[in-house]
């Protein structure tokens, strides 16, 4: 009788057991047949696009225009503040295989430096698309200085988010009567200390950002994150080029405002329309300055672009924020077509040439016209406007390299809290430059002084 | 964090019942019992464990010590590594304030709620136990907006302590306490209605007893009914600390969503270990962080269960 | 004039209990009236005015509809992997706990050991290794490389084994079998029908561990069509347009998505876990009370 019943306890069990392993065996054969399928079809598996939130419109573009292509769009983070997204999944992927249909072929990429950091050692995850796209293609594409690495084309700018001074003109003609906004750097902070004397809860640029190193630093060929030669970056606190900005900061520093444009203090102070200037990427303009709930701004029509600060040594530069990456992915199985759809996305003017799909200028140089004459109506002075934009976009210093971390993460954590407390610039320069230092120590990098 | 909003806590009584018969294994009542029928029992569990639970650790140890640096160098290469010690001491400053502010509060909150009457009391608790359903990244969310003076119902609280915008109250000094009430608001409900569960299993008479005697609430509360649910507080701390170890997705979401202001992408060992895996591709280094990590919980758990005396059932 | 000494103690007590009371409440009380607002009225009225049904349907319809119904693909993840890790759990851990409370065998202390010492271990902590290891099984970006992983809970089993051999009386065991029942009847017929307590706690136990779980699946997923949506709202985050500047650059012809949809998409990812805590508070107690002190 026992014997009887622990037989059928274990026929039971052993079934139980049958069962569950038939399960996952199921499980699995079901992944691995989804990947044989796709690997003996590779010439009819889709082309993974990863999108981010931002891109939508484009993607209804290419949709309406390319009714036939056979695209999987996957909507993704776009790596938003340096998020990690695109590092960890491509880590993951270097792990466990990129399988055509299903790892991205073509990833758009919100951070302007990862081109460096995901075309180079240990990732090597980017495919060079000079073979794929014409020279007289891509050299019209704006700001590739985050792109052309080693030699390499590792990606095609979107946007060209270079910084403009962007003027608020009824209160700056309020304030500074017959005078006419700053041209360097001394102007601009001359302005702040007048500024902070005359009318205090007004300001001329925002402080304690995550960016302001892009702003302030870039913006006057600050050799802070220079890459120089293989794996080797300069990184110089001590240069005049960085501690002439930030003393000049640092003596109007009661004008410049600490609300993050894209914080709720922005909106409930109102504070975009106590913005007498503003330093800041293209993009900005349409971005914060509108009037309504969203940005609570002073209308974009009196707003006026200026061109960006000469440096302290006299050079015509700019610093950068934000504009995104379009890359193709070195594992892709159809190298042609995806970088076919990179160079549509960059260059085709309904896509670029339409404010309603993208609110920056574009990189590539023969949308720009198309592009600018939309601002017509809606910036203050549009000729001057246009004018200053066109100037800025091409004077990108190339000194602030793409390398394989994140400055802005390293200077809103590092950073940005001794600022918001009442710190110096000056003081934050070397934080900062040991950030930079220990972080590239720990991605590989030589650092010289 | 997986902290349970509840648990049960091995009882006395059972396991010295258990001990007594185990320790007879004559009279054993499963005497009659097939001694091969337990395999059976727990093989899928087992087949879990070792799959799961001891694999991934004999693997986490493997990676660390096989380096092509040399044996232990994934070792020497974590602690040598700028962003470790400020890791593990982001991590301990968080669970000193929520492991020593949770016990006090509970314990008090739930002494306070047994001394209401039934059904008021009854109100309270489902009010503090309802935030338990929002964990990670929910939680997060809601909390990004209660600490920022310019939306929170909380404001007046932020502008109190001088804090007038979002950047000043995510200052990195402020983060521990901060992920400590995150981790309080969703879990402490939770044990509070564990807690008043254990109170209510305390024999009326032991309480009427001491009221006879003269003691007044507040004494009956303190020298009655904390000794009583002794017990369920180390188990609470247990595996509370077991939970706050792990943290992760809030340092992350935080950091995220506050443009990366204040929050670094490896402020707790976890992110850690996952961004030197992640972004170096370095898991060698990331299994040694790992291991320290797991080594350290164990290591304090171990010492809470010895010197609370749980888990004697065995 | 002063107040008996009772009073003010009480006073205090209430003063205390109110101010706790605010600080688990208030900020839920926020979060359901979010989604009424708009972006503006968020941010320029009282935290708890209303704003109008219409801006919630507005709201609701904007987070579900948004990205081609990615927040109901993620829902559907979510529920896949939950459920199955859920099932699996459960059905290892009632037996296993059985196992343990109630039978004998060599290695049986061990285990119950081994089990302890992994209920209390960090492990998330050991989520890279394990995806190494789910990669060498082939089972990466399957659904099996989550439902295992949330199938496999010690707690559960611990809970059980508690349950069991606290609650289950052994002269019952003992009488059926020497009616000669065998152990899978034993088990099948009396301790099962007896632990429908302790199967609904462990199932509310894994439910809720494994709907919100972050890192694993957030290591074990390829692509955001993969996500559950304790990943999908950190996406979502990503999608807002005051938590990424990049939103602001977008073209106008475009849905961004504002504050109060998040916290509507907060309101969906929590709702199913919401539910079973309305519903499980007293079955909680009382089973879980049952389980560790019954008489």
């Amino acid at each position: 009788m026992k014997s009887s019943n622990s037989r059928r306890l274990r026929a039971v069990w052993l079934g139980g057991c049958v069962a569950a392993v038939a399960v996952v065996v199921a499980g699995t054969a079901g992944g691995s047949s989804a990947s044989v399928s796709t690997a003996s079809k590779a010439s009819s598996a889709p082309l993974v696009v990863w999108y981010d939130a931002a891109r939508a419109a484009y993607v209804k573009v290419y949709k309406a225009t390319h009714p036939h292509a056979n695209i999987k769009w996957v909507l993704y983070s776009g790596d938003n503040n340096g998020d990690g997204t695109l590092q960890s999944k491509f880590s993951l992927y270097n792990r466990v295989g990129w399988k055509s249909g299903i790892a991205p072929d073509v990833v758009f990429d919100e951070e302007n430096y990862e081109a460096g950091w995901l075309g180079a050692p240990p990732f090597n995850d980017l495919l060079d698309l000079k073979p794929y796209i014409s020279k007289s293609v891509w050299s019209k594409d704006e700001g590739l200085g985050d792109c052309l690495i080693n030699g390499k084309l590792l990606c095609l700018r979107n946007d060209n988010a270079a910084n403009v001074l962007w003027v608020n003109t009824k209160l700056f003609s309020q304030f500074f009567p017959g005078k006419q906004p700053p041209t360097t750097w001394q102007d601009y902070a001359a302005d702040g200390q007048a500024l902070v004397k005359s009318h205090p809860g007004y300001y001329i640029g925002e402080f304690g950002q995550p960016w302001d190193a892009e702003t302030y630093l870039w913006g006057n060929e600050c050799p802070l994150n220079q890459a120089v030669g293989h794996q080797t970056v300069v990184s110089n606190p001590s240069s005049p080029n960085c501690t002439t900005i930030a003393h000049l900061i640092d003596s109007a520093l009661g004008a410049f405002t600490h609300d993050g444009p894209f914080t709720t203090a922005w909106v409930t102070n109102k504070t975009a329309q106590h913005m007498v200037m503003d330093i800041g990427a293209i993009w900005q303009g349409g971005a914060i300055y509108p009037t309504g709930s969203g940005s609570q701004g002073p209308g974009t029509d009196v707003m006026e672009a200026y061109p960006p600060p000469v440096a302290t040594n006299g050079a015509h530069v700019t610093g950068s924020i934000g504009g995104g990456l379009w890359m193709v992915t070195s594992h892709t199985k159809q190298p042609k077509a995806a970088a076919a759809l990179v160079a549509y996305m960059v260059t085709s003017s309904k896509i670029q040439g339409d404010p309603a799909v993208t609110q920056g200028l574009p990189a590539y140089a023969p949308d720009q016209d198309t592009w600018l004459k939309s601002l017509d109506g809606v910036f203050a002075n549009p000729t001057a406007t246009e004018a200053a934009i066109k100037q800025a976009a091409g004077e990108i210093w190339t000194g602030w390299s793409p390398v394989p971390w994140s400055v802005e993460s390293i200077f809103g954590n590092s950073v940005t809290p001794a600022l918001v407390s009442g710190g110096t610039f000056t003081a934050a320069l070397s934080t900062l430059a040991g950030n930079i230092k220990s972080a590239a120590q720990s991605a590989g990098w030589q650092v010289k002084g | 964090m997986t902290v349970p909003a509840a648990a049960a806590v091995p009882d006395g009584r059972a396991s010295a019942r258990r001990g007594n018969w185990a320790a007879g294994k004559r009279e054993h009542p499963l005497a009659g019992s097939s001694r091969t029928a337990g395999y059976f029992f727990v093989a899928i569990y087992v087949a879990l464990l070792a799959l799961l639970g001891i694999a991934p650790v004999v693997y986490a140890i493997y990676l660390a010590l096989s380096n092509s640096g040399g044996f232990g160098s994934s070792f020497v290469n974590a602690f040598n590594d700028y962003r470790f010690l400020p890791a593990f001491e982001h991590i301990l400053e968080f669970m000193g304030l929520w492991l020593v502010s949770q016990t006090i509060l509970v314990v008090g909150l739930t002494l306070m709620l047994h001394n209401l009457a039934q059904r008021v009391g009854a109100v309270f608790r489902f009010l503090f136990y309802i935030p338990g359903a929002l964990a990670g990244a929910a939680s997060v969310i809601v909390w990004l907006f209660m600490l920022d003076p310019s939306a929170s119902p909380f404001a007046f609280v932020l502008h109190w302590f001088g804090y007038a915008q979002f950047n000043n109250t995510i200052a990195p000094g402020n983060l521990p306490a901060i992920f400590a009430i995150m981790a309080f608001w969703t879990g402490a409900g939770g044990w509070i209605v564990v807690m008043y569960g254990a109170l209510n299993n305390i024999p009326h008479e032991l309480l009427e007893s001491a009221q006879i005697d003269g003691a007044n609430a507040f004494k009956t509360a303190l020298f009655i009914k904390l000794p009583l649910i002794r017990k369920w507080v180390v188990y609470m701390l247990v595996l509370s600390f077991a939970g706050g170890t792990q943290l992760f997705v809030e340092p992350t979401v935080l950091g995220s969503a506050a443009l990366g202001v204040g929050v670094s992408k490896y402020w707790s060992p976890n992110q850690l270990a996952w961004f030197v895996a992640s972004q170096y591709d370095n898991f060698n280094e990331a299994a040694a962080i790992s291991v320290v990590l797991l080594v350290l919980g164990l290591a304090i758990a171990a010492v809470l269960v010895w010197r609370g005396r749980l888990f004697e059932a065995e | 004039m002063a107040l008996p000494r009772r009073h003010a103690i009480q006073v205090v007590a209430l003063v205390i209990l109110l101010f706790f009371t605010a600080f688990f409440f208030v900020p839920m009380i926020w979060l359901f009236l979010a989604p009424t607002k708009t972006d503006g009225q968020l941010l320029t009225q009282s935290p708890f005015a209303f704003g109008s049904f219409h801006t919630l349907a507005q709201t609701f319809h904007r987070v579900v509809t948004y990205s081609g119904h990615s927040v109901l693909t993620w829902l559907k993840n979510s529920a896949i992997y939950s459920f199955g890790g859920t099932a699996l759990a459960v059905v290892a851990a009632i037996p296993a706990g059985y196992g343990l409370a109630l039978t004998q065998f060599i290695g049986r202390r061990l285990l119950l050991s081994i089990t302890l010492v992994v209920m209390i271990m960090p492990a998330t902590a050991l989520v890279l290794p394990l995806f190494l290891e789910i990669n060498k099984l082939g089972l990466y970006g399957t659904i099996w490389s989550l439902i295992l992983p949330f199938g496999f809970f010690p707690f559960g089993v611990y809970l059980a084994y508690i349950y069991f051999s606290s609650t289950i009386p052994r002269d019952l065991l003992a009488a059926a079998r020497i009616d000669g029942a065998g152990e899978w009847a034993v088990f099948r017929y009396i301790a099962l029908p007896l632990a429908r307590p302790i199967v609904s706690l462990v199932g509310f136990f894994a439910f809720v561990a494994s709907w919100n779980n972050f890192f694993l699946p957030f290591v074990m997923t390829y692509d955001s069509s993969q996500y559950p949506l304790q990943v999908g709202l950190q996406q979502l985050i990503g999608s807002t347009a005051s938590f990424n500047p990049a939103n602001f650059s977008a073209g106008s012809s475009i849905v961004v998505l504002h504050r109060p949809d998040l916290a509507m998409a907060v309101i969906v990812a929590i709702a199913p876990v919401l539910i079973v805590f309305l519903f499980a508070q007293r079955a909680l107690v009382s089973g879980m009370l049952a389980g560790a002190t019954k008489e």
